[in-house]
């Protein structure tokens, strides 16, 4: 599944420019060490974290997309920032425990790696 | 396999939890960071030498090191505190010069935030340190074209002035400072 696909399927209202790059499982995790740790290429992160190392990391890991629950938003620089990474940023209403039920009901599991170190 | 022919393929191990410390002196306004393993970040304020340091700020980050899957070799990375992206904040800077430059070839720049050297100066990974790093992450990476670069953050012009983003953890701990 791609990224544009899983934003129709799960209406997820994204934040800049949709990055449409292929979703290989899911994250988790409001820690970015996490990500470094843990992360994968091509995964969708479930985040409330909304500061510019959310990019970073995800730039660092090369995550696919970033999804902010609980309806929070980013700042028009973090969100920049993500554009240039080629990182889709989107938000949603639901809390992270509900949209990681309807992604795994898609059939988005763990990353490959997504067991700690 | 043995270790020398092995084409590595690294994951994170031995990970450490604990915080990157920034300490001031207050005489000379050398400032200075750590990565203690306590349970909260140590304030104490104490001297060393001719320095009076004082607790600046604090962020939860992680150690680790790297283990090769097929070969067993592991490299220490307990000199790395953290890692960090340029934020272009000098325009003369090394690091911002270079970060600029790879960004046009899809490059990503990043700084490991290392130990000071005695001396007060900047602390750096060794070659064979910065070579499994830049393994580990750029064999993860699925974008076309994409790489990531890995360099020793003694490119930047300043530690004191640097504003670049530290990939830590923050608000998490109710003991964390704001940043």
């Amino acid at each position: 599944m791609r990224v544009a696909e899983l934003m129709q399927k799960v209406n997820l209202t994204p934040l800049n420019g949709i990055h449409d790059k292929e979703i290989v499982g899911g994250l988790v995790t409001d820690m970015v060490s996490d990500v470094m740790a843990s992360g994968q290429a091509g995964n969708i992160w479930v985040t409330v974290q909304t500061h510019k190392k959310v990019i970073a990391a995800a730039n660092l890991v090369d995550v696919a997309a970033v999804v902010i629950t609980q309806g929070k938003n980013m700042d028009s620089d973090v969100l920049q920032a993500a554009d240039k990474a080629e990182i889709t940023v989107f938000s949603t209403t639901l809390p992270s425990w509900d949209l990681v039920g309807e992604l795994y009901a898609l059939g988005i599991r763990i990353s490959p790696y997504g067991q700690p170190a | 396999m043995a270790e020398d022919t092995c084409k590595h393929t690294w994951k994170i191990t031995d990970t450490r939890d604990g915080f990157i410390v920034a300490e001031k002196c207050f005489h000379c306004s050398q400032v200075r960071e750590y990565f203690a393993s306590e349970r909260t970040p140590p304030k104490e304020e104490y001297r060393e030498g001719p320095h009076y340091y004082n607790y600046m700020t604090s962020a939860q980050t992680i150690q680790f090191n790297l283990r090769c899957d097929k070969c067993g070799k592991v490299v220490a990375l307990r000199n790395l505190m953290a890692i960090m992206q340029c934020e272009h904040c000098t325009e003369d800077c090394p690091l911002h010069l270079i970060s600029r430059t790879a960004e046009e070839q899809k490059m990503w720049v990043f700084g490991a935030l290392c130990y000071a050297a005695p001396d007060g100066s900047e602390g750096t990974l060794d070659l064979e340190q910065l070579l499994a790093l830049n393994e580990f992450f750029n064999a993860r990476l699925k974008s076309p074209g994409k790489k990531i670069l890995i360099l020793p953050s003694a490119f930047r012009a300043s530690a004191s002035d640097c504003k670049a983003i530290i990939l830590t953890d923050v608000g998490l701990l109710p003991e964390e400072d704001e940043e």
